[in-house]
């Protein structure tokens, strides 16, 4: 067996909300039993984006904000990897936003795991657009309650690097969803940069944990809407899960096959001229 | 779109990027053809990394070209752009079918799963002599590894430190710099030994050959050279500019981007004379055989 890369030293702050959401990512990657070589973190730029470094599965590094059509390359190419995008607010929520409602629409089976901090932490701390009270005064944008208008969208939750328990099990919960081909798992969580915005208190406040909720049904979309509202209403937000259905995958619809992976397939010209020729001769001259 | 593939150069990621040129800039008129991002091709992205740039001749050649540009993207493990134009890209025509008896896929140092199995070391960006480092792709076992567009070490973790940086940046050029073999030959036309040379790239090539048959009757005799790698500048575009008298690069756009291109890497002053046109309609032969002419008579 090959020697291969060590895990790099970890640059994060000492409390940074980052080290609850690697550790946690490893034990459910151990809970589900997975290989390094199967699995492979995508991580966008930020202090979140070097996530990839220190898990020792296969990791590659994205551009800003560019993660998730990366990540969904990855998947069609090789629907057989385990498949992790990973980033944070900034990156995910300004310059990737756009990306972001789009796979919720596409569904493809993928785990996004979004480290919710509220600002830009590596750049030393601008306002993002989760940041609340900031001297813009430009509107705080809530991507679970996006998440949960966008059709197509399956699975929807957000944890907390304090809850480290609910933590494991949503992340267990999300890549369930992704290895049994039901589509996109969609992760925020709440996980604090000590440096430039913690918040660490705060949450105590803001969250109610759905967890506690026996009453609320987490398949029921409509209701989950309206839920979401009320309590954004009242300045709170939702931890837990949030939602999870079913809908057309990225892969149901366009047929990319675990089982003749298309990055491995045999492209030589021999197995492929009888096709070539049996389409030449369509065409009549 | 230039961040993307400067990631392609930093990543060492086998891609073909196809830019099929239109009139700019901006969104200029993007339903008339140009071929005014040569520069761009080249030189854009920020920072410094390998990328190769072709420029097919003809709908047809766009076949051999894409097939020797994705076997040169595996192979060099970089960024390879094709220059096209509107005018090919958007024209039909008729052509016999292609042969592909001869036609080999090249995947250069892709790794197996057995050769992953059998190394002691696998470095993702192990520097090596001719700059092109082992790869094995996400699923093989035992070959787990990281890939970024930071600047990295052999193992693909990041870092700042001043050698790794000099050795990294030397493994990546070279790459280029030792492969000038591979890259795609011009097409040769018009009459061979003749004192003047006329160059161009892409939709601009149809119309030079005829405009060389027309002026070959009217007594004037030209070589055609029709270059399919235009980065790097090959020795056989330069040997061309020197060993003629002079030289008409046809390229259409403002500033004569090919012939700036050919001159900045080194040949005799004086050899190129420069023909552009940038209102988004092709040359039409007895445009091309007039101006000609009258540069002739203007200048010898």
């Amino acid at each position: 067996m090959a020697e291969t890369f060590t895990p790099g030293n970890i640059i994060w702050c000492s409390g940074c909300g980052h080290f609850g959401v690697e550790s946690a990512l490893r034990q459910s990657l151990k809970n589900h039993s997975l290989e390094p070589h199967d699995t492979i973190v995508l991580a966008g730029i930020g202090c979140s984006g070097t996530i990839q470094n220190y898990i020792g599965s296969y990791g590659y590094h994205a551009l800003h904000g560019r993660v998730l059509p990366t990540a969904t390359g990855v998947a069609a190419a090789n629907p057989a990897l385990t498949v992790i995008a990973a980033g944070g607010d900034g990156d995910g929520y300004a310059i990737g936003c756009g990306h972001l409602m789009h796979t919720f629409r596409r569904n493809p089976s993928i785990l996004y795991i979004v480290m919710n901090n509220e600002t830009y932490g590596l750049t030393k701390g601008q306002p993002s657009p989760t940041a609340t009270d900031r001297a813009d005064q430009e509107h705080k944008l809530d991507a679970l309650q996006m998440g949960l208008t966008i059709p197509g969208s399956t699975f929807l939750a957000r944890g907390y690097v304090g809850h480290t328990q609910q933590l494991v099990g949503l992340m267990d919960a999300a890549l369930k969803h992704v290895r049994d081909k039901r589509g996109f798992a969609f992760l925020e969580v709440i996980s604090p940069c000590t440096t430039f915005n913690d918040n660490y208190p705060s949450w105590r406040e803001i969250l109610v944990n759905l967890d506690f909720d026996q009453t609320y049904d987490s398949a029921d979309r409509a209701a989950a809407i309206g839920n979401y509202a009320e309590l954004v209403a009242t300045g709170k937000t939702p931890s837990g899960l949030i939602y999870q259905g079913s809908a057309t995958t990225f892969e149901d619809a366009t047929g990319v096959s675990a089982e003749q992976p298309m990055a491995l397939q045999d492209l030589s010209v021999a197995s492929h001229i009888d096709e070539y020729y049996k389409q030449m001769d369509v065409y009549a001259i | 779109m230039l961040e993307g593939i400067g990631n392609l150069g930093a990543t060492e990621i086998p891609m073909v990027i196809v830019d099929t040129q239109r009139s700019g800039p901006s969104t200029g008129m993007p339903t008339k053809p140009e071929q005014s991002d040569i520069d761009m091709l080249v030189y854009g992205g920020s920072g410094e990394f390998p990328r190769i740039v072709l420029a097919p001749c003809d709908q047809r050649d766009c076949f051999e070209v894409s097939f020797q540009a994705t076997n040169l993207s595996q192979r060099l493990q970089c960024p390879v752009i094709i220059a096209l134009d509107q005018g090919i890209g958007q024209n039909s025509v008729t052509m016999e079918p292609f042969d592909l008896n001869d036609l080999e896929i090249d995947k250069g140092k892709r790794l197996s799963n057995e050769e992953v199995a059998a190394m002691a070391t696998y470095k993702r960006y192990e520097i090596t002599e001719d700059g092109v480092s082992p790869w094995a792709v996400p699923g093989t076992p035992g070959g787990m590894n990281l890939v970024t567009g930071n600047e990295h070490d052999e193992w693909g973790l990041v870092s700042t430190q001043a050698p790794n940086r000099r050795h990294m940046m030397n493994k990546r050029s070279r790459k280029i710099d030792l492969a000038h073999d591979l890259m795609p030959k011009a097409r040769c036309g018009g009459v061979e030994g003749a004192g003047i040379g006329i160059l161009s790239v892409g939709m601009v090539c149809g119309v030079v050959r005829e405009v060389v048959e027309r002026l070959e009757k009217q007594g004037l005799d030209i070589e055609i050279l029709e270059p399919r790698t235009i980065w790097p500048v090959l020795d056989e575009t330069k040997e061309f500019i020197n060993s003629h008298d002079r030289t008409y690069v046809v390229e259409l756009n403002h500033e004569g981007q090919l012939a700036r291109l050919i001159t900045s890497q080194g040949v005799a002053t004086g050899k190129i004379r420069s023909i552009r046109k940038v209102v988004g309609k092709p040359y039409r032969p007895h445009q091309l055989v007039a101006e000609i002419l009258e540069r002739e008579n203007a200048d010898g």
